[in-house]
């Protein structure tokens, strides 16, 4: 649990350290990173392959707007589960600005991720093997 | 491989032999037969024989990119044609702007030859143009045509046949050329010139033929030399003189009769590119007498000293005598030889004409490089006339009399598995899909098991072959 929370802290906090209120110690204090990373890598890979395996297969999904759209979809998810489960976890202690930019981070990494699991997926996918290239 | 030898004479003869090309593009097994088809026709300009020519083209320079081994699987255009005359023609020679009395010299005779001839001819015979043809006159045809055995491209085709080939030979018998024709021909083939070394096997070799009894008239013209009316008695007098001649001396191992009482008049055009007549679900089962012929066994088409000894007389019946045939109202054999073929054609067909070009952003178009490819000569020229010509030639069909529509030609992306009429096609839960994308999603499967190392015409084929064979299973169960 420690490890992947490190794990996950290192990806927060490199990209972005809140240290007002000490938002991003007492992020890791909580163990939040844990969740918020899981949710965030799971929701990546599991939408994903169902994009890639199903969804495409359907009308005119295998399109690149289409992949884009989907790829927004999970970015939003994630974005409120950032949000949520931040407030939650060290609530009254941090401003709004601070859980925006932590949701933001965590945005940035879905969307890293779902472009590591779009490109390992296509290659496999029956419509969506050109897609997003 | 041996070769199948098909006569097509006269215009019948060449829309017959269009129709045998369409079925071999659909894949249709000829038991591996190489087919030689030779039209015979003095009408040079004459429609049909000139599209059915293009067509023959067409499907040569398809065939000749594609290879048929174990190994792959397409079986579009699987079996081959060959030419051995120029643009499979049987020239026949000095009839080029001629009158029949010169023809014959009639000026030259004495006076008593001269009343001979105007016994079997009258002054509209002996006046007759014959660079279109015998324009429905048999009694020209039977004189100008006994020139065969003269002709280089007949002594072509003789001295090229070997023990294992066989001929078919077509003919209408309501007309000129086809009726006079057929039993020249045959005479020619089982009495062929001992000077040649193939002799033995034209005068043994397994001759079968169709002879096409009136299934379409043409329209009243005043002063027109062909008459729908005398199509009956040219009918009996040819079948007359048949049973003496053809099938009375058995030189025939198998004899296939077709006609209709169903009929259509068509424009009455005594010859060139105006006669350009609409093709008739009577040329399919003309055809299918070929396949039949093919897969006759050689114990059943034994010959001794010219004369077959156990003759074979077929005809051909239809389930149901509706005004328009579909599939399930032929017969069991007949639907088994062409449904699934002709499907998965019209299936491509209709892909390549109405669709591809609105899928370039298809995966399996980007990963083949299809774009490129269509600009080629293989797809931009020659499929893509070949297709223009398979679907005209099912839409002349389904509005002929009697008409053979077995698919609905509008369907479109909204209802495209609907075209098989008189079959509810068949939609799995969930299916991945509808219409052309149900297609694209085939399509692409498909691509992902083709081989990397063949041409790209062959992957183009073998990927289109497998489709619409899954589609046509999936949809249809056929």
């Amino acid at each position: 649990m420690s490890a992947m929370n490190d794990f996950f802290a290192m990806l927060y906090e490199n990209v972005c350290y809140i240290d007002t209120f000490q938002f991003s110690q007492n992020m890791y204090d909580s163990g939040a990173y844990v969740s918020i990373g899981l949710v965030m890598l799971l929701s990546s890979l599991f939408l994903e392959l169902f994009y890639y395996f199903f969804l495409s297969s359907y009308g005119s999904f295998y399109k690149k707007i289409y992949w884009f759209l989907w790829m927004a979809f999970i970015m939003i998810i994630n974005f409120f589960v950032a949000y949520s489960f931040s407030l939650s976890a060290i609530d009254p202690e941090a401003t709004f600005l601070e859980y925006f930019t932590f949701s933001m981070v965590n945005v940035l990494w879905t969307m890293i991720f779902c472009f590591v699991f779009s490109i390992a997926f296509k290659f496999k996918s029956i419509k969506a093997s050109r897609t997003p290239f | 491989m041996a070769k199948l030898y098909v006569f097509g004479i006269g215009g019948t003869g060449s829309r017959v032999i269009k129709s045998l090309a369409m079925l071999l593009a659909t894949g249709i097994d000829i038991a591996d037969y190489e087919i030689v088809p030779i039209i015979i026709d003095p009408d040079e300009a004459n429609g049909d024989v000139t599209r059915t020519i293009d067509i023959l083209k067409n499907y040569q320079h398809i065939r000749n990119s594609l290879s048929f081994t174990n190994a792959d699987d397409n079986k579009f255009f699987k079996t081959k044609i060959s030419d051995i005359t120029q643009n499979f023609r049987l020239v026949l020679s000095d009839i080029k702007n001629e009158r029949f009395k010169d023809y014959i010299e009639y000026g030259s005779l004495d006076e008593s030859n001269k009343a001979l001839i105007s016994l079997l001819f009258s002054e509209d015979n002996l006046n007759a143009d014959m660079e279109v043809g015998f324009k429905g006159n048999p009694n020209i045809g039977s004189v100008v045509l006994n020139q065969f055995k003269q002709s280089q491209d007949f002594k072509d085709f003789a001295s090229s046949f070997t023990q294992d080939d066989r001929i078919f030979i077509i003919s209408s018998i309501f007309g000129g050329t086809g009726a006079a024709g057929f039993p020249l021909l045959l005479k020619n083939i089982r009495n062929a010139d001992h000077g040649l070394s193939t002799w033995k096997y034209l005068q043994d070799a397994p001759v079968g033929a169709i002879t096409m009894l009136p299934y379409f008239g043409v329209s009243p013209l005043d002063g027109g030399s062909i008459d729908k009316s005398t199509f009956i008695s040219k009918t009996k007098a040819a079948l007359s003189y048949y049973e003496e001649n053809v099938s009375g001396n058995n030189s025939l191992n198998a004899l296939y009769y077709l006609g209709d009482n169903v009929t259509k008049d068509y424009p009455n055009h005594e010859g060139a590119s105006s006669q350009k007549n609409d093709a008739h679900f009577l040329e399919i089962a003309a055809a299918l007498s070929i396949v039949d012929f093919a897969k006759t066994p050689d114990t059943a088409l034994a010959n001794e000293m010219g004369k077959a000894q156990n003759p074979i007389y077929k005809e051909f019946g239809i389930k149901d005598g509706v005004p328009s045939l579909i599939f399930e109202n032929l017969g069991f054999a007949t639907q088994l030889i062409l449904k699934k073929n002709l499907t998965q054609y019209q299936l491509f067909s209709m892909y390549l004409n109405s669709k591809i070009k609105e899928d370039l952003d298809q995966s399996w178009i980007k990963n083949l490089g299809i774009q490129t490819f269509m600009t080629q000569p293989f797809f931009s020229s020659h499929l893509k006339t070949f297709n223009q010509y398979f679907t005209e030639w099912l839409n002349e069909m389904a509005h002929n009399q009697r008409s053979f529509a077995p698919f609905n030609l509008t369907a479109n992306d909204s209802n495209l598995f609907e075209m098989v009429k008189g079959v509810k096609p068949h939609v799995g839960f969930l299916e991945k899909g509808t219409n052309f994308q149900r297609f694209n999603y085939h399509l692409s499967k498909e691509e992902k098991n083709l081989k990397n190392n063949d041409a790209l015409e062959q992957r183009f084929m073998n990927l289109f072959h497998n489709t619409t064979e899954n589609l046509v299973s999936e949809k249809y169960r056929f």
